[in-house]
C-alpha cells in the first residue's frame, strides 16, 4: 500500500512536472511580448494590435490581419481583454467584440449588436461589457455568456459607463460622463449604489492595500482632475487628492500595487498610495512626444510604458522608462493611436 | 465676369459637364485632381496637385462659396445637371479668386445669355443599378429683352451595392449609403440695351444622405442633411468707366448631421470689377469685394460674425502681338487682420502661330493664401484665434501644342510647376485638446502631359483619342514632434504620385460611343508612409453608347452606360468601399422652338 501510494505520488510528481513543463512552452507566437492596442483613426477602420518583443525590440504590425487572411480588427479598438485561452478585442465604432486565440491570433468569433462598446472584464466565468449606448440616454454593463456568445442581461449604470473592475464580489463602473462611480451586484445583476467622486472618472487601481483608486479627468478646463479612494468594504470613499489640472483618465500601479502612474499632455507622474497630497514635479516630461494617449507598467521587468498617438496622423510611439523615470528608448508602435498595452 | 484675360501663363480647362452627374464626375477627367470619395456619390472632397481639400477655392458667379465653417466644398453637392458653365484653372491664384485658391480654383459660371428668340425644353430621364434614378427638366424662353431658365433636378440613390473588400474576406452589400438630392436653378436675364443686361439666378439643392460607413461596419444610421441656397443679381455693361460688372449675392447653408446637430451659414457678398481697355496693347482691371458672414454652429457657442474686405487690381499688357504679361494684385482684410498680399505675374508668348499649328510657351509665378476657417478659429474647444493665414508660393511653366490638318486636330500639353505652403493648419492634440496649428510645410511639385487626336476620317466618321498624365509629390518638410521625424520629406496622405486616364471616342452619324479608363497610383494613409496601411493602385474602365435622332423638331438622345467594366474593387478612403460594375440608361428628349428674326 505504501508503495502504491508513493507510486501514485511520483506519478503525481511527474504529471506536475510535465505540465509545469508546458506551461513554460510559449502556447503560441503571441502569448508572450508586449500587445501594443491601436484604436485607429475613427471612421478609417484601422484598428489593430502589434506585438513587441523587448529582447528583439522588434514590432510585430497588426497580428489580426496577419493571422486572418489581412481582415480588418474593425472601427476604434477601444481595449483588450485575455481571460484563458481567448482575447476579447472591444471594437467600439463597430459595435462589436472580435474574439480572438490569444496565443495565435486566430480569430474565434464576433459578438456583434453591441451598442458602443467600451470595456470588458470576466468575473465569475461571465464577461462585462460596459457600453455608452449613445451619448444622452444612461449607459449600461452587459453581462455576456461566454459560452453561448450571447448577451444576457443588462443594468443601468448612468452616464459613460467606462472602466469596470471586479473587487470582493462587486462590480465597480466609472460613468465617465458624470462624477460617480456605479457598483453592481453580480449575483443579482443590480446596480446597488453609486458614489460620488469628482468629474469624468476613468481607470480604477486595486492598490495593496486592498483599497479602490479611480482617476477623474476633470471638467472641461477645470484643472480639476482628482484621484478618489473608495473603500471596497464600505463601498464609499475614504480620501481623495486633488491634482490641480486636467488628466487623462487613465492609470496604472506597479507591481508592489504601492505607486500610481497617471499623465495628463506629454508628463506622466507617479504618486504613492500613502501620499497626501499630488506630486509637484512630474515623473517624465516628454519634449519629444505630440500627446500620451495610452500607459502600461511591465510589473515583470519593472518598466513603465507610454504611448504617444503623434496625433493619429502617423504612427504611434511607446515610450519606455524605468519606474524613476529614467528614459530607457522609445519604439513605433506600428499602428495609429496607440491607447493601452497588455503585458503577456 | 471674364478674368480669363488677366491669366496669361496659367492652365485653365473647361469642364464637359453632360456625361456627369455631380461636378466631381466632371472634375475628375481632368489631370492633377484626386478626390477623396467618402463612398459612392457620398461626400466628396478635392485634392489638386497634391494639396488638401481646402486649398481650392470654389467660386460661384464670382463669389467664394467654399464652407466658412469647414474650408472645403463637397463637389457632390452639385448637381452637373443644373450647372452651365465651370471652369478649372489650375495652379496658385489667389491674386484672381482670393483665398483658399492654392491647389487650383473652380468656376461655376452661367452661360452668357443670346437673347434670341425661341424656347426650348428638355427632359431628361435615367435608370441604373443600386435603385438610381434621375429626373431633370430644363426649360428656356427668350426674346430680344428677356431670357428665362429654369432647371429642375430629383435624384435617388439606393446605393446597395455588392463589394468584396479583402479588409472583410466576403462578399457583402454595402449598408446605409441611400442619397436623395433635389435641386433648382432659376436664372432670368434681362437685356437693358445691347451693351448693358441685368441677370438674377436662384440656385438651390437639397441633399440627404445615410453617411455610407466603413465595410467593417454594418449598425450604423449615420445621416447628412444639406440645403444650399445660393442667390445672385448681376450687372454687366460697357460704361466710359469700362467694362462693368458688379454683383450682390447671398448663401445660406444648413447642415444636419444625425438629426440634431446643426451648422447654419450665411453669407452676403458684393463685388464690383471694372474691366479698361487702354489702347491697342494694354487693358487694366480693378475692384473691390466685401463679404459678411454669419455662422450658427453646435461647435462654435455663440454666433460667429467676420467680414472680409478684398480689393485688387490687374494689368494686361502685350509687348508684341503674340507675347503678352499679366500682372495681377489683391489684399484682403478679414476680422481686422491682413491676409498676405498676392501678387501673380504670368506671360503667354505664341512662338508658332500659323493656319495649321499653334506652339505657346507660358509661365506664371504667384502668391497665394487661405483664411483659417471659422471652426478652425472659433470652435470649441480647441480654435485658436490666433492662427496665421496659409501662405503659398507657386510657380509654373508649360507649353501647348496644336496641330490641325484636314483629318487631325492634335492637342498637346506639358506643364511643371513647384507649389511651396508654409503655416499649413493641421489640428494635433495639445493637453488633450485639439486644436489647430500653423504646423506643416509643404513642397508639392508636379508635372502634367496630356495629348489628344481628333480624326475626322471622313465627314459622318471621327475617331477621337487621349491620355493625359500627371506626376504629383507633395513631400511634408515638418513634422509634429521629435519623434515624428519620419514623416518628413514623406508624401502627403491621399495623394497619389501617379495619375493616368485615356480614351477611345467613336462617333458616326447618330451613333457615338467610347471606352475610358483611368488609373490611381497607390496613396499612404499615414504621414510616416506605413505601405502597410497604404491603399492600393486601381484602374477602371468605363463604356458609354449613345444613339442620338431628329424627329420633327424633337432631337432624342438614348444612352447606355457601363461603369468599372472589370468589376474591380477599389478604395478612395481607407475602408470605404467603393462600387463593381453598373449600369445606366438614359433618355433625353428635347424641343426646340427658334423663331428666326
Amino acid at each position: 500500500m505504501k508503495k502504491l501510494l508513493n507510486f501514485l505520488t511520483l506519478i503525481c510528481i511527474l504529471a506536475l512536472a510535465v505540465s509545469c513543463k508546458d506551461d513554460e512552452k510559449p502556447k503560441g507566437e503571441f502569448s508572450t511580448g508586449v500587445w501594443i492596442i491601436n484604436e485607429g483613426a475613427f471612421g478609417h477602420s484601422n484598428s489593430s494590435v502589434s506585438s513587441y518583443n523587448a529582447s528583439t525590440g522588434v514590432v510585430q504590425q497588426d497580428l489580426f490581419g496577419l493571422k486572418n487572411n489581412k481582415k480588418a480588427l474593425g472601427d476604434v479598438a477601444q481595449s483588450a481583454t485575455i481571460n484563458g485561452d481567448l482575447a476579447y478585442i472591444v471594437i467600439n465604432n463597430d459595435n462589436k467584440i472580435e474574439v480572438v486565440n490569444a496565443n495565435t491570433f486566430v480569430s474565434s468569433y464576433t459578438l456583434s449588436d453591441l451598442a458602443l462598446p467600451r470595456y470588458l472584464t470576466v468575473y465569475n466565468g461571465k464577461g462585462y461589457l460596459t457600453e455608452w449606448v449613445n451619448f444622452s440616454d444612461s449607459s449600461r454593463v452587459s453581462v455576456i455568456d461566454l459560452s453561448k456568445h450571447t448577451v444576457s442581461t443588462s443594468v443601468n449604470t448612468g452616464k459613460g459607463a467606462e472602466n469596470i473592475i471586479a473587487v470582493n464580489d462587486k462590480l465597480y463602473v466609472s460613468n465617465s460622463f458624470s462624477n460617480t462611480v456605479a457598483v453592481i451586484d453580480p449575483a443579482k445583476n443590480k446596480l446597488i449604489k453609486t458614489i460620488e467622486v469628482a468629474d469624468s472618472p476613468g481607470a480604477f487601481v486595486l492598490d495593496s492595500s486592498n483599497k479602490l483608486w479611480v482617476i477623474c479627468g476633470g471638467s472641461y478646463e477645470g484643472n480639476n482632475g482628482a484621484l478618489y479612494r473608495i473603500d471596497p468594504s464600505t463601498n464609499a470613499t475614504d480620501s481623495h487628492i486633488n491634482l490641480g489640472m486636467n488628466v487623462t483618465a487613465k492609470m496604472v500601479t506597479n507591481k508592489a500595487k504601492n505607486t500610481l502612474f497617471y499623465f495628463a499632455g506629454t508628463s506622466v507622474y507617479s504618486l504613492s498610495i500613502t501620499a497626501s497630497e499630488a506630486p509637484a514635479n512630474a515623473l517624465v516630461s516628454e519634449q519629444n512626444a505630440t500627446e500620451f494617449y495610452g500607459i502600461g507598467f511591465d510589473t515583470k521587468n519593472d518598466i513603465l510604458y507610454v504611448c504617444d498617438d503623434n496625433g493619429f496622423t502617423a504612427n504611434g510611439t511607446v515610450f519606455r522608462y524605468k519606474s524613476d523615470g529614467t528614459v530607457i528608448d522609445n519604439f513605433s508602435s506600428d499602428g495609429i493611436g496607440p491607447n493601452g498595452l497588455i503585458f503577456r | 465676369m471674364p478674368i480669363s484675360k488677366y491669366a496669361a501663363g496659367t492652365k485653365i480647362e473647361q469642364l464637359n459637364l453632360t456625361n456627369s452627374s455631380f461636378l466631381q464626375q466632371a472634375l475628375s477627367q481632368t489631370s492633377s485632381i484626386y478626390f477623396k470619395n467618402y463612398g459612392n456619390d457620398q461626400l466628396s472632397t478635392i485634392a489638386i496637385r497634391g494639396t488638401s481639400s481646402s486649398h481650392t477655392a470654389v467660386l460661384w458667379n464670382g463669389m467664394n462659396i467654399s464652407s466658412p465653417t469647414l474650408g472645403q466644398t463637397d463637389f457632390a453637392l452639385f448637381p452637373s445637371f443644373l450647372l452651365e458653365e465651370v471652369n478649372l484653372q489650375l495652379g496658385t491664384a489667389s491674386s484672381l479668386y482670393g483665398s483658399d485658391a492654392l491647389g487650383g480654383s473652380v468656376l461655376i459660371n452661367q452661360r452668357k445669355p443670346e437673347f434670341k428668340p425661341g424656347m426650348s425644353l428638355l427632359v431628361h430621364q435615367q435608370a441604373g443599378s443600386f435603385g438610381r434614378y434621375f429626373s431633370g427638366i430644363k426649360f428656356q424662353y427668350s426674346n430680344a429683352r428677356w431670357e428665362v431658365r429654369t432647371k429642375l433636378m430629383d435624384r435617388w440613390l439606393q446605393n446597395n451595392f455588392n463589394y468584396n473588400s479583402p479588409a472583410v474576406g466576403h462578399t457583402k452589400n454595402q449598408n446605409n449609403a441611400a442619397v436623395h438630392t433635389y435641386g433648382y436653378d432659376q436664372q432670368i436675364h434681362y437685356r437693358i440695351s445691347d451693351t448693358k443686361k441685368l441677370s438674377f439666378e436662384t440656385f438651390y439643392t437639397y441633399n440627404h444622405r445615410q453617411i455610407q460607413p466603413t465595410v467593417t461596419n454594418n449598425d450604423d444610421t449615420s445621416t447628412l442633411q444639406d440645403k444650399n441656397a445660393r442667390f445672385s443679381l448681376s450687372y454687366d455693361g460697357e460704361h466710359t468707366l469700362g467694362h462693368v460688372f458688379s454683383s450682390l449675392g447671398y448663401i445660406h447653408n444648413d447642415e444636419v448631421y444625425n438629426i440634431t446637430s446643426r451648422t447654419r451659414s450665411e453669407q452676403s457678398t458684393a463685388i464690383i470689377n471694372i474691366d479698361k481697355p487702354l489702347g491697342e496693347s494694354t487693358s487694366i482691371r480693378y475692384g473691390a469685394n466685401a463679404s459678411f458672414y454669419r455662422v450658427h454652429s453646435d461647435g462654435i457657442e455663440q454666433e460667429k460674425k467676420e467680414s472680409r474686405y478684398d480689393v485688387f487690381a490687374s494689368v494686361n499688357q502685350y509687348i508684341l502681338p503674340a507675347w503678352n504679361f499679366t500682372l495681377n494684385l489683391r489684399q484682403a482684410l478679414y476680422a481686422g487682420h491682413h491676409a498676405p498680399f498676392s501678387p501673380s505675374l504670368g506671360t503667354q508668348y505664341q512662338i508658332i502661330r500659323t493656319a495649321d499649328q499653334r506652339l505657346i510657351l507660358r509661365a506664371q509665378a504667384s502668391r497665394g493664401y487661405r483664411i483659417p476657417t471659422l471652426n478652425d478659429r472659433y470652435w470649441n474647444p480647441g480654435g485658436n484665434p490666433d492662427l496665421k493665414p496659409e501662405d503659398a508660393y507657386h510657380i509654373e511653366g508649360g507649353a501647348t501644342w496644336n496641330i490641325t490638318s484636314s483629318q487631325h486636330h492634335i492637342k498637346t500639353e506639358l506643364t511643371g510647376y513647384k507649389t511651396l505652403v508654409d503655416n499649413w493648419i493641421m489640428w494635433k492634440p495639445i493637453q488633450g485638446v485639439w486644436s489647430p496649428v500653423n504646423l506643416q510645410k509643404v513642397n508639392a511639385t508636379g508635372l502634367e502631359v496630356s495629348i489628344r487626336d481628333e480624326v475626322h476620317v471622313t465627314d459622318k466618321f471621327i475617331l477621337t483619342g487621349g491620355v493625359n498624365y500627371s506626376y504629383n509629390s507633395s513631400q511634408n518638410l515638418k513634422a509634429t514632434s521629435a519623434t515624428a521625424q519620419n514623416t518628413i520629406n514623406k508624401q502627403l496622405p491621399y495623394v497619389p504620385y501617379h495619375l493616368a486616364n485615356a480614351f477611345i471616342r467613336v462617333s458616326h452619324t447618330h451613333w457615338t460611343g467610347e471606352i475610358n479608363s483611368n488609373y490611381t497610383s497607390m496613396r499612404y494613409t499615414t504621414l510616416d508612409n506605413d505601405a502597410y496601411q497604404g491603399l492600393e493602385a486601381y484602374a477602371i474602365a468605363n463604356a458609354y453608347l449613345t444613339y442620338s435622332f431628329e424627329f420633327s423638331k424633337v432631337f432624342i438622345t438614348t444612352r447606355g452606360e457601363v461603369n468599372n467594366i472589370l468589376n474591380s474593387y477599389y478604395e478612395n478612403m481607407q475602408n470605404i468601399a467603393m462600387p463593381g460594375r453598373n449600369y445606366n440608361l438614359n433618355l433625353t428628349i428635347q424641343f426646340k422652338n427658334k423663331t428666326s428674326k
